[in-house]
């Protein structure tokens, strides 16, 4: 809305949630209307309309030595260019300049101008993206379309900002210069220059890691409001990788915890009470992503670790191979602490039988390795009274160089930095958030060749660059997608 | 202070005569059903199920004659309204058909009669499943009695935050599920500051911003897959349905907009009783103006970890809700959870009975459905669900009775409750855990 009204109304914070998908939320498939949303959506053009018209239109119309018809017209056809991120289709400009003369003949000039904001803001082409390829016949040999020059100035924008192209880069898809990927990587390094670009990145990493479930987990033990302190603590440490030119490597061994005043009182770190964030170097041991105390968080029950969860999510978030679901007719309740047990020990039934050690044997060794964690991510060495036991194996996965037995987080973290696996499934995040549809490992290779194939030292910003000149990203399936 | 909404009965947008003609049709229909005042149905869903032994009666001595458990000692003003079930198992959940863990099962089935679809939702055992494969009751209920009413139903949360399987508990038809409204302020403004279009230059303004929105909406379509094309169709006729609604004002005797409550904080979970209260208030509103006459309520959502913090200090619900059977501290906190619930149903209640209506009240109306996702948190048992039935549904409901079923399906309890409605609702539900309707229900 700043964008094409130049408001920072958001009436979009009333609308519904969307549904995740393999935790994402811009699913093509699985968005559909609602008539809670459409009601929603009317309300909010017909605000947004009406506070333009409140503004007199300002910075957005401009009448100056016309006459209010053509001033109107003017308007229409910079306004749907804007709205519908194309050149507007003559028919269109007609539709709308009818309704500009059917209201305005009646209520005035200033009514007709409201009357176009309102119904471009409902039109369908401007609530959904319209991913219409260049030629209406695949290409010999495919089942893909390139895009045409706006649609990739659009999947540019939304990829990187989560909003519309701006000005420039519609110029630049208007002139031809989107069709070479020298030309896209020219706008993809523009908008990762941009502040929206970090508030985009953010997003991302919100859904792939799911801090957005921090603010009302309950942990035994928690300060109050303590979750919304974990969230902008991950996101921080997250920020600082990626734009500072991090790598996975980066990523998974840094030893860094950016704290907040309530997290330094509750984890022994000495910060500035003044500041949003101090960059600590705990005295213990934190290794990277897995050592962020924000994650270890997430990842447990809430009166006991899960060294469930927290493989589970090794499999899923970093190594995309994930484990099948237990039968239906299994009780998988975790059992409750006991008194004299740790819990490695609690969770020995799982080994125990046969049934459920076929796939727990490929989690459960996993998340021992986190056992020196709790489940508010505080670091312990002993549990029950008993020394805690952080051996752990890393079994069947993608690449058997990191395969075998480690001891400890840092150890963990260390065998994920071999290969490109990580960065690989990293990138199929990315790609996946990037083009709004489930990608297949080929589409990730794809995106890697034009790094080398990549690896642990590859920044990841690179990673973004090379999404937008890759094959997925220029392509749309044979049968146009619609994505909301 | 309250204020009485001065809105116009009927402002019908572009009023020919086939316009005219269709509501006067609709109401004649509404009153053969019933010749003075509309039926009303509301379901409630809270979650992580309930504390068995405090939910059924304490005491039976017989079907007529028994002493309400703890749990729904808040309703006992209201005990003759109440229809109380055991047995009643939730057979789709606990076949091999469908989809889900037990949280997700039960939830999806709970109001649906159906089996969960194939999805990539996660519970926290790391099940997976997708929407439930058809409507709600209150759905198909709403079809046949929501009348000429502006909304066909209100679907409202309170800290309902999460969009999946178990976030949702009203479906408009497979895998189509309807997201809540959080915010009573939200609410309010849904109800009362959407006025209907006025008569004159507003109405004609807007249809005629509306006749290019439909041009655009018809421009897009012939560029689009078969399966993007039914989106956008579905979508386009979600826009007419509005154009319709907004030409649909407030009315009834006890018609009065309450104050509109705002600051409230959706995920807070210490504005949880604020918003509740504010919702049921709007609801009881919404009901009296004719503005809906079908609702559901749902409480944070299935498998939560919500705490309860103006009640006691006993952590998230779904930890507790596992505690052994002999952790008696632990149930004794569920049990007021549950008895607050009540609490607020009879509350809901006491409003519907201030709403004259007739000789009796808006309450004589209203038919209440509460329901919970599996029967006992630490069984995660989909038998002996506990649903709660209030109000008579016009006398086809016999009420103030606990009845005791061998081993009945779900999904036949559910029908018997729509066909109660109109009996063509009988084949609600998954066909395949039908035996036929639960006439005991009735009188």
């Amino acid at each position: 809305m700043q964008e094409l009204l130049g408001t920072t109304e958001d009436p979009t914070v009333t609308f519904p949630e969307e549904p995740e998908v393999n935790g994402f939320n811009n699913n093509a498939r699985s968005y559909a209307a609602t008539p809670l949303l459409v009601e929603q959506l009317d309300l909010a053009a017909s605000k947004l309309a009406a506070s333009a018209q409140a503004r007199a239109f300002s910075g957005l119309v401009s009448c100056e030595g016309k006459s209010e018809r053509e001033c109107a017209s003017d308007f229409i056809a910079r306004f749907l260019r804007r709205a519908f991120r194309r050149a507007p289709s003559s028919a269109e400009l007609v539709s709308f300049e009818t309704l500009y003369d059917r209201v305005a003949s009646g209520s005035g000039h200033a009514e007709g101008l409201r009357s176009i904001i309102e119904a471009a803001l409902l039109s369908p082409q401007f609530l959904y993206r319209v991913e219409a390829p260049l030629v209406s016949e695949p290409l010999a040999e495919s089942r893909e379309l390139p895009l045409g020059p706006y649609e990739l100035a659009s999947r540019l924008s939304y990829f990187l900002w989560g909003s519309m192209p701006d000005e420039l880069l519609l110029a630049r898809a208007e002139e031809g210069a989107l069709s070479t990927p020298a030309g896209i990587e020219a706008e993809a390094r523009r908008l990762l220059a941009d502040p929206r670009a970090k508030d985009r990145a953010s997003e991302f990493h919100s859904l792939w890691l799911k801090t957005n479930r921090l603010p009302s987990l309950a942990r035994d033990g928690a300060p109050a409001e303590f979750g919304r302190d974990l969230q902008r603590s991950l996101l921080a440490f997250l920020d600082d990788v990626l734009w500072a030119g991090g790598t996975i490597r980066d990523l998974l061994t840094t030893e860094v915890v950016y704290a907040t005043p309530a997290m330094g009182a509750f984890y022994g770190y000495a910060t500035d009470p003044s500041a949003p964030f101090t960059r600590v170097v705990p005295p213990e041991p934190r290794p990277g992503l897995l050592g962020q105390p924000a994650l270890l968080t997430r990842l447990s029950l809430a009166n006991q670790s899960s060294p469930i969860q927290r493989g589970v999510f090794v499999r899923d978030a970093l190594l995309c191979s994930p484990v099948a679901n237990p039968p239906p007719s299994v009780n998988n309740n975790p059992p409750d602490p006991q008194p004299g047990l740790t819990t490695r020990e609690l969770f020995r039934v799982h080994t125990e039988f046969a049934v459920c050690a076929e796939c727990h044997r490929l989690i459960d060794p996993v998340g021992f390795g986190f056992e020196a964690y709790d489940q508010l991510g505080r670091y312990r060495t002993e549990q029950e009274g008993k020394p805690i036991d952080v051996n752990g194996s890393l079994d069947e996965v993608p690449d058997p160089a990191m395969a075998g037995s480690y001891t400890g987080l840092g150890e963990l973290s260390e065998r994920l930095t071999i290969g490109n696996t990580v960065l690989d499934c990293v990138t199929r995040k990315w790609l996946e958030f990037a083009i709004a549809r489930a990608v297949s490992p080929a589409d990730s290779c794809e995106v890697l060749a034009s790094l080398d194939g990549g690896s642990s030292d590859t920044p990841l910003i690179e990673v973004l660059v090379a999404i937008t000149k890759s094959r997925p990203f220029r392509m749309a399936p044979h049968s146009s997608e619609t994505t909301p | 202070m309250k204020r009485a909404l001065k809105i116009p009965r009927r402002a019908l947008l572009g009023a020919g005569g086939a316009a005219l003609a269709l509501p006067l049709l609709r109401s004649l229909e509404v009153r053969a059903a019933d010749p003075a005042w509309p039926l009303r149905f509301v379901v409630f869903n809270s979650p992580n199920g309930t504390v068995t032994k405090n939910w059924f009666p304490s005491v039976v001595r017989s079907e007529e004659d028994f002493d309400l458990g703890k749990i729904h000692e808040p309703l006992a003003p209201y005990k003759d309204r109440l229809l109380l079930v055991s047995g009643v198992n939730c057979h789709v959940g606990l076949s091999s058909k469908g989809n889900g863990g037990p949280h997700q099962r039960g939830i999806g089935a709970l109001f649906t009669g159906q089996t969960l679809a194939k999805g990539e939702f996660v519970d926290g055992c790391g099940s997976q499943a997708g929407w439930a494969r058809g409507p709600s009751l209150d759905q198909v209920i709403a079809e046949k009695i929501g009348g000429s009413s502006r909304f066909r139903s209100l679907e409202l949360g309170v800290r309902c935050m999460d969009n999946d399987v178990q976030g949702r508990i009203s479906y408009s038809g497979p895998e189509a599920p309807l997201p809540p409204t959080n915010d009573p302020a939200l609410l309010y403004e849904r109800l009362f500051q959407r006025t209907p279009a006025e008569p004159g230059s507003g109405a004609s303004r807007k249809a005629a911003v509306l006749d290019t929105v439909f041009e655009q909406f018809g421009t897009l379509r012939p560029k689009l897959s078969t399966e993007d094309r039914d989106k956008l169709d579905a979508h386009t006729e979600l826009v007419r349905d509005l154009e319709r609604r907004l030409g649909i004002g407030a009315d009834g005797e006890a018609c009065l907009a309450p104050e509109q409550v705002v600051g409230l904080n959706p995920d807070s979970e210490v504005d949880m009783p604020k918003i509740s209260r504010a919702h049921l208030d709007l609801l009881a509103t919404a009901i009296a103006c004719d503005l809906t006459r079908v609702a559901s309520v749902q409480y944070s959502t299935g498998f939560n970890r919500i705490r309860y913090p103006w009640l006691d200090e006993g952590g998230e619900g779904h930890s507790l809700s596992h505690s052994g059977d002999s952790d008696t501290a632990s149930w004794d906190i569920l049990t007021g959870r549950a008895r607050w619930h009540m609490a607020e149903i009879a509350y809901f209640m006491e409003r519907l009975a201030a709403i004259p209506e007739g000789d009796g009240t808006a309450l004589d109306h209203t038919v209440i459905l509460w329901g919970t996702e599996v029967s006992q948190g630490n069984t995660h048992s989909l038998s002996s669900i506990p649903y709660l039935l209030i109000g008579d549904a016009g006398g086809v409901i016999k009420t103030g009775r606990y009845l005791t079923f061998e081993d009945a399906s779900s999904v036949d309890y559910l029908a018997t409750i729509a066909a109660a409605f109109d009996s063509t609702l009988a084949d609600f539900g998954d066909i395949e855990f039908k035996e036929g309707l639960l006439t005991s229900l009735y009188a």
